[in-house]
C-alpha cells in the first residue's frame, strides 16, 4: 500500500515520541501539583472539610504523578502482549485511568482541553471549599492561592498528612513489601482485589502503588476472557494456582502456592468480598461505581485493610470457618441459659433491638435475637473477626455501622460493641436498625454487666476461658486416645465442636499441614460429582477420615495403621459421645428477645 | 491401550470429521433433546514459539500451527497473545510453567515440550443438566472434566509429534531459523492427528500413559529374547527392536520413555489400520486368492517389480546416538517385531525385506506356539463384574487394567474419574515425600473407589456394588490386588 510508506511511520514516530514527552511532563506537573491539573484528581465532587480535601488533593497529586512516570516507561513487552490480546484500543486499559493515551493524537487533545477548562474550575472549587470553612490556617490560605507549590509538603501540618489515605510508614507493615523482594515471591497466599477498570483496592502484601501494573495485568485477563462471553475462574502451574471470582463492580483474586483447592480460595475470596460489602453495603458499592467506574475504592476502605488481613488469617487457622459453622465457649447448659435470660430481660425493652451477640475469643458465648431473624455462621464470622481485629475495643465503647451480607446486604445495622468489664474476655454486641439509639444501648450495657456480675457469669466465663481446654474435652477420657483430633459439626444448627490441637499438632507448622490436609479433604469431597460421602485415607503420618451425612460431618485424624473397623468403631463412640454432651459445647437454643 | 487412537474404529465408516467442526457440534448441543450433555470436544489446538514475531506487527511469525486452520487472523492472534500473557502473569508468582487454566465455559491446556515452544489445546465443556435428577436447566460441567486427562492428551500429541518429525528445535536449526518447514511438517502431521482424536474417550489411562506387558514365564520370555537376540545378530543393519504379542509388550531394547510412543503409535494405529486393510482387501476381492503380506510397514508385495520405500521413519530419542530410523513391522498371527533400522540416503531395499520374511516367519510361528501353551496353563482369572481397576507403575510404565469392559455408562464414568481424582491426590501427597498411601472413597452412589499408592506402584479400584462396609469393600480390594498383582508387596 501507498499510503504506509516511510512518511507515514515517521509521522507515527514523531507522534509517539512526543506522547512519552507529555506523559512526562504531566508527570512532573503533578509531582509540582499544578492546580491546573486539579480536575483530573481523583477525589470527591465537594467537600465540606478543607483539611481533608487538601490531603486528598496531595495524595491524587503524587499518585497521579506516579502513575504518569510509570505509563511513559510502560514495560513494552507486556504492552505489545495485550495490544496483541486482542486489546485493539491499545494501552487504554492501563492507560485510561491515567487519562492519557500516549498512542494517539486523541488523547493530546483531551489533555489540551483540561488543561485550559482545569484552570477555572480550580479556582471554582477551592473557593467553595474555603469559603465553607471559617477558621483556615495561614498555610491553608497560601496553599489555595499558589499555583507553585513545592513548598507544600514542607509546610503543612503533619495532622494533614497523617489523614487515613496515607499509607503508614511502619516498617512491619505487610504493605511495604516491593513485589520484587523474594519475601514477596515467598509468601503462601496472596489476595488482591480491584475494581472492574483495573485500580487497585487491596492486596495482601505488598503497596497497591507499587503494583498498578500487576493489577493491570489482572483485570486485562478477566476482561478478555469476557469479551469472548465466558468468565475466568482459575489457572493452575505446578503447585499454584490463582482464582479469580467477579463481584459486581470488583474482581477479587487469590493466588496461593500450595495447592489449596480451588473451592476453598473461592470460599475465602467470599469472606473477602462480604468484608467489604459489611463495611459499605452492597448498595454503596454498585452506586459509587454507576457514577464513576473508575472510582478508587481504597478511600471509602481505608482503615479495613486491616479487617481484611486479620479476616484472611482468620479463615486460614479457624477450623469452623471452612466447614462453615460457629464454635462456642463451653459451659454448663443452665449457666448459659442465665446469661441468655439476663440478656433477654435487659434488652427486651428496647425497641429495634435486633441481635445482641455475647462473644469471648473468636468463639460465641450466646446469641439472642428478634422473632424471625436469624444469624447466618458467615456474618457471625465478620462480627468475630471485627471484634478480634479492634484494638480500640478494649479500652472504650464502640458505636459503628456493620452491614451484615446475610442479614441485609443493601443496610447497615447498628452496633454497639464493648467488653463487658475491663478485664474480661467477653464482648458485647448490640445490634440496631435504630442510629439513635446508643446512650439507649450504653445504659443497657451497663446494667447488664451489673446482672451478669450479680449472678456471677463474669467470673465464670472467666474461668472456662483460663482453664485448659482438656478440662472440657479430653479425648482420652472419652476412651479414644487413639483419634488425635477431631473437627465436628452439626448440620441443623451449625455449631461446630473441635478437639484442642495436642502433639504431634502442637506446633503452628504441623497444626497449619493438618488443617491443608483436612481442608483439600474436605473440599474435595463436595466438588466431586457425584458428591462423595466418605473419605478415608491411611498414610505413614496419620489417617485422616471425613464422613458426611445428613445429621452431621467430621473430620478426623488418627493414629495410621489401624484396622478400619476399629477406627470406624472409635469414631463412632466420639460421635455418640458429641451427642449426649451437646448442650454443653452447643448453642442450640437461641432465644428471643 | 490409549484412546488416543489414529482411527482405530476398525470397521467404522470414517465421519470423525465433526469432532473439530464448531457447525456440528451447535447442531449436536442442539439435537440432544436437552437430557444428555454434550461431550467434551476440542475448540482450537495451537503451537507457537516466542523467539519469533518480537516486532510489533510481524506477531503472527510466531505462529507455527493452527487449528481449526480458516480461523481468522485476528483471532489467532488473540488467543496466542492470551496464552502469552497467561504464562508472563504466572511468572509474576512462581517459576513453575503454566498448566491449565479453567474459565467457565472451556478447558485451556498448556505445554512448553521444548523451551519456548508452546502447544496450547482449548476444549468446550460439557453442557447440559448437571445430573439425571435434575430435569430443568443446562450448565457448563466443569466438574465432569478432569484436567490432568487432557493434560495427557497434549503431552501425547507432542511426543507422538517428535516421533514422526523428530525435535521442533531441529528443524528450525537445519534450517538456520527459518519456520516454513517446521511450519509444514506440523501441519501434515496434527491436520491427521487431530481428524483422529477423541477427546470425550480419554479417561486415566492416558495420564498414566504405560505400556502393557506380557505376564510369561521364564523359560517362554528367555526364549522371547533369544529371538530378538538371534534377529539382531543375523541382520547386524538392525539396531533396535521390539516385540509384542497380542498388544502386549514382550520384549523390547530401547527406552522406557520411546518405548511408550512407539508402543502407542502400533497398537493404536498401525496395527487397527493393517487389520482394516486386510479385511477390506478380503471383502473386495471375494474367491481370488490375494496372499497378504506379513508385513504391516513395508513394501506390499515382495515380488513387486516397482518397490517403493513405505515404512515410516521414526525418531528415537533416548538412545545413544539420536536420530531417524526406519520402522519395519512384521507380524505372524499375534506375535508382531518390531524392527529400527538407522535411516541413511539409500531406501531399504527389496532384497533385505525378502530375506527378513524367510528368516522371521517360520521362528515367529514357532514361538507363538510356544506362548500359547503357556498362556493355556495359566489362564487369567476374571473378576467380578461390578469391579473394574488400573495398575501402574511408575518406574517401568507398566500398566494393566479392566476399565474399556464397561464403558459408557455415565454413573461407571464418573467413578473413572474419581479414580483420576484419587490419582492427583496421590501425585500431590507423593510430591511432599509421602510414598504409600491407602484412600477409600465413598460416593454419594453408594458406590466405592479405592486407590493404592506404594513407593512407584499405584493401584485404583472401582466397585459398583451397593452396600459395602469400609472392611467389606477393603476385603474386595485385597483380594484384586492378589489375583491380579501377584508377587507384588503392597504396603502403606
Amino acid at each position: 500500500m501507498k499510503i504506509c510508506g516511510p512518511k507515514l511511520s515517521l509521522c507515527g514516530l514523531i507522534i509517539s515520541v512526543w506522547g512519552i514527552i507529555q506523559l512526562v511532563s504531566m508527570g512532573l506537573f503533578y509531582y509540582m501539583n499544578s492546580v491546573a491539573l486539579l480536575e483530573d484528581l481523583p477525589i470527591e465532587e465537594s467537600y465540606d472539610d478543607a483539611k481533608k480535601f487538601y490531603a486528598d488533593a496531595e495524595n491524587g497529586y503524587s499518585m497521579n504523578a506516579y502513575n504518569f512516570v510509570i505509563c511513559s516507561v510502560w514495560d513494552y513487552r507486556i504492552r505489545q502482549l495485550l495490544r496483541m490480546a486482542g486489546l485493539t484500543d491499545g494501552g487504554s486499559i492501563f492507560t485510561s485511568e491515567f487519562g492519557v493515551n500516549s498512542n494517539s493524537l486523541q488523547g493530546v487533545e483531551d489533555l489540551g482541553q483540561t488543561y485550559d477548562e482545569g484552570a477555572s474550575n480550580v479556582a471554582d472549587e477551592s473557593l467553595d471549599s474555603g469559603v465553607g470553612e471559617s477558621g483556615l490556617n495561614d498555610s491553608d490560605i497560601r496553599e489555595s492561592d499558589t499555583v507553585n507549590v513545592e513548598l507544600m509538603t514542607s509546610d503543612l501540618p503533619r495532622d494533614i498528612l497523617d489523614n487515613d489515605l496515607i499509607v503508614s510508614d511502619d516498617d512491619n507493615d505487610p504493605r511495604n513489601l516491593l513485589m520484587e523482594n523474594e519475601d514477596w515471591k515467598a509468601k503462601e497466599r496472596h489476595v488482591f482485589i480491584l475494581s472492574s477498570s483495573g485500580k487497585p483496592v487491596y492486596s495482601r502484601y505488598g503497596s497497591e502503588d507499587k503494583m498498578v501494573t500487576l493489577f493491570g495485568v489482572m483485570q486485562a485477563l478477566v476482561s478478555i476472557i469476557e469479551d469472548s462471553d465466558d468468565t475466568m475462574e482459575s489457572i493452575h502451574f505446578g503447585n499454584n494456582v490463582i482464582v479469580f471470582q467477579r463481584r459486581g463492580p470488583l474482581i477479587l483474586v487469590a493466588v496461593s502456592k500450595k495447592r489449596d483447592s480451588v473451592v476453598f480460595l473461592n470460599n475465602q475470596l467470599t469472606y473477602v468480598y462480604n468484608q467489604i460489602v459489611s463495611v459499605l453495603t452492597l448498595m454503596q458499592i454498585n452506586r459509587i461505581f454507576k457514577a464513576r467506574q473508575n472510582y478508587d475504592l481504597r478511600r471509602l476502605l481505608s482503615g479495613s485493610e486491616r479487617l481484611i488481613d486479620h479476616l484472611l488469617q482468620f479463615h486460614e487457622t479457624e477450623p469452623s470457618i471452612f466447614v462453615g459453622g460457629i464454635s462456642c465457649i463451653p459451659m454448663p447448659p443452665s449457666q448459659r441459659e442465665s446469661i441468655s435470660s439476663a440478656i433477654v430481660s435487659t434488652c427486651s425493652k428496647i425497641k429495634n433491638l435486633v441481635f445482641a451477640v455475647l462473644v469471648a475469643n473468636n468463639r460465641l458465648i450466646t446469641l439472642v435475637r428478634k422473632k424471625r431473624y436469624s444469624m447466618s455462621p458467615s456474618d457471625l464470622h465478620l462480627i468475630l473477626n471485627m471484634v478480634a481485629s479492634s484494638e480500640s475495643l478494649k479500652t472504650a465503647e464502640i458505636w459503628t455501622p456493620i452491614c451484615l451480607p446475610h442479614f441485609n446486604a443493601n443496610g447497615f445495622l447498628h452496633a454497639h460493641v464493648s467488653y463487658l468489664t475491663e478485664d474480661t474476655q467477653a464482648c458485647l454486641l448490640l445490634l440496631t436498625v435504630d442510629q439513635e439509639i446508643f446512650f439507649q444501648l450504653s445504659e443497657a450495657k451497663m446494667k447488664l454487666t451489673e446482672r451478669l456480675k450479680k449472678n456471677n457469669s463474669i467470673s465464670v466465663i472467666d474461668e472456662v476461658l483460663k482453664s485448659p481446654p482438656s478440662t472440657w474435652l479430653s479425648l482420652h477420657e472419652i476412651g479414644v486416645s487413639k483419634i488425635r483430633h477431631f473437627i465436628y459439626k452439626c448440620r441443623k444448627t451449625y455449631n461446630v465442636l473441635s478437639s484442642p490441637l495436642q502433639p504431634p499438632y502442637d506446633t503452628p507448622e504441623d497444626a497449619n499441614k493438618l488443617f491443608t490436609k483436612y481442608q483439600t479433604t474436605y473440599f474435595n469431597m463436595m466438588d466431586s460429582n457425584p458428591q462423595s460421602q466418605g473419605y478415608y485415607q491411611d498414610s505413614p503420618e496419620e489417617s485422616v477420615i471425613c464422613l458426611i451425612t445428613d445429621k452431621y460431618e467430621i473430620l478426623v485424624a488418627m493414629e495410621p495403621l489401624m484396622k478400619k473397623q476399629a477406627s470406624l468403631d472409635l469414631i463412632n463412640r466420639l460421635i455418640q459421645w458429641i451427642q449426649k454432651e451437646e448442650d454443653k459445647f452447643f448453642l442450640s437454643n437461641i432465644p428471643y428477645l | 491401550m490409549s484412546v488416543l487412537r489414529f482411527s482405530s474404529a476398525i470397521f467404522e465408516t470414517c465421519d470423525v470429521h465433526y469432532v473439530f467442526d464448531p457447525a456440528f457440534r451447535r447442531l449436536e448441543d442442539e439435537s440432544m433433546t436437552q437430557r444428555q450433555p454434550s461431550k467434551v470436544s476440542p475448540k482450537n489446538f495451537f503451537i507457537y514459539n516466542v523467539c519469533y514475531g518480537e516486532t510489533e506487527g510481524q506477531e503472527e511469525e510466531k505462529i507455527l500451527f493452527f487449528h481449526p486452520r480458516d480461523t481468522n487472523v485476528d483471532v489467532k492472534m488473540r488467543e496466542v497473545g492470551l496464552s502469552e500473557a497467561i504464562v508472563k502473569f504466572a511468572e509474576n508468582f512462581d517459576a513453575a510453567e503454566c498448566d491449565a487454566v479453567h474459565t467457565k465455559k472451556t478447558r485451556k491446556l498448556f505445554l512448553q515440550p521444548e523451551p519456548n515452544f508452546w502447544m496450547i489445546m482449548t476444549i468446550h465443556l460439557p453442557f447440559g443438566p448437571r445430573s439425571s435428577e435434575v430435569l430443568e436447566g443446562s450448565d457448563y460441567l466443569g466438574g465432569d472434566v478432569e484436567t490432568a486427562v487432557y493434560q495427557a492428551v497434549l503431552k501425547q500429541a507432542y511426543s507422538t509429534a517428535r516421533l514422526f518429525i523428530g525435535p521442533f528445535q531441529s528443524i528450525l536449526d537445519a534450517n538456520n531459523g527459518d519456520t516454513t518447514v517446521l511450519k509444514k511438517k506440523l501441519d501434515d502431521f496434527f491436520k491427521r492427528y487431530l481428524l483422529d482424536l477423541r477427546l470425550a474417550d480419554c479417561d486415566i489411562l492416558n495420564v498414566f500413559d504405560g505400556v502393557q506387558f506380557l505376564p510369561l514365564d521364564r523359560t517362554t520370555f528367555l526364549r522371547s529374547q533369544c529371538f530378538v537376540n538371534l534377529v539382531e545378530a543375523t541382520f547386524p543393519v538392525v539396531s533396535h527392536s521390539l516385540l509384542m504379542y497380542d498388544g502386549n509388550l514382550v520384549w523390547s531394547g530401547l527406552n522406557p520413555e520411546d518405548v511408550k510412543v512407539v508402543y502407542r503409535y502400533v497398537c493404536n494405529s498401525l496395527l487397527p489400520k493393517h487389520l482394516k486393510a486386510n479385511y477390506l482387501a478380503k471383502m473386495g476381492s471375494s474367491g481370488s486368492n490375494v496372499r497378504l503380506t506379513r508385513f504391516v510397514t513395508g513394501p506390499d508385495s515382495l515380488v513387486d517389480l516397482v518397490y517403493s520405500d513405505k515404512t515410516p521413519k521414526v525418531y528415537l530419542d533416548k538412545i545413544q546416538r539420536p536420530g531417524f530410523f526406519h520402522l519395519v513391522v512384521y507380524k505372524v498371527h499375534d506375535l508382531v517385531i518390531c524392527l529400527f533400522l538407522p535411516k541413511n540416503k539409500d531406501p531399504l531395499r527389496l532384497e533385505l525385506y525378502r530375506q527378513l520374511d524367510v528368516f522371521l516367519n517360520e521362528r515367529m510361528s514357532e514361538l507363538i506356539t510356544e506362548i500359547k501353551s503357556y498362556r493355556k496353563s495359566a489362564p487369567e482369572q476374571t473378576e467380578a463384574p461390578d469391579t473394574r481397576y488400573v495398575y501402574f507403575n511408575t518406574m517401568n510404565l507398566a500398566t494393566k487394567d479392566s476399565l474399556r469392559e464397561r464403558k459408557g455408562n455415565p454413573s461407571s464414568d464418573a467413578l473413572v474419574r474419581a479414580l483420576v481424582r484419587l490419582h492427583n491426590h496421590n501425585v500431590n501427597l507423593s510430591k511432599e515425600g509421602c510414598l504409600s498411601s491407602e484412600t477409600f472413597m465413598r460416593m454419594s452412589t453408594d458406590h466405592w473407589v479405592i486407590g493404592r499408592m506404594s513407593n512407584f506402584r499405584q493401584f485404583y479400584i472401582a466397585v459398583e456394588r451397593k452396600k459395602l462396609s469400609l472392611q467389606e469393600v477393603d476385603d474386595v480390594a485385597k483380594r484384586i490386588c492378589e489375583n491380579k498383582l501377584k508377587g507384588i508387596f503392597f504396603h502403606v
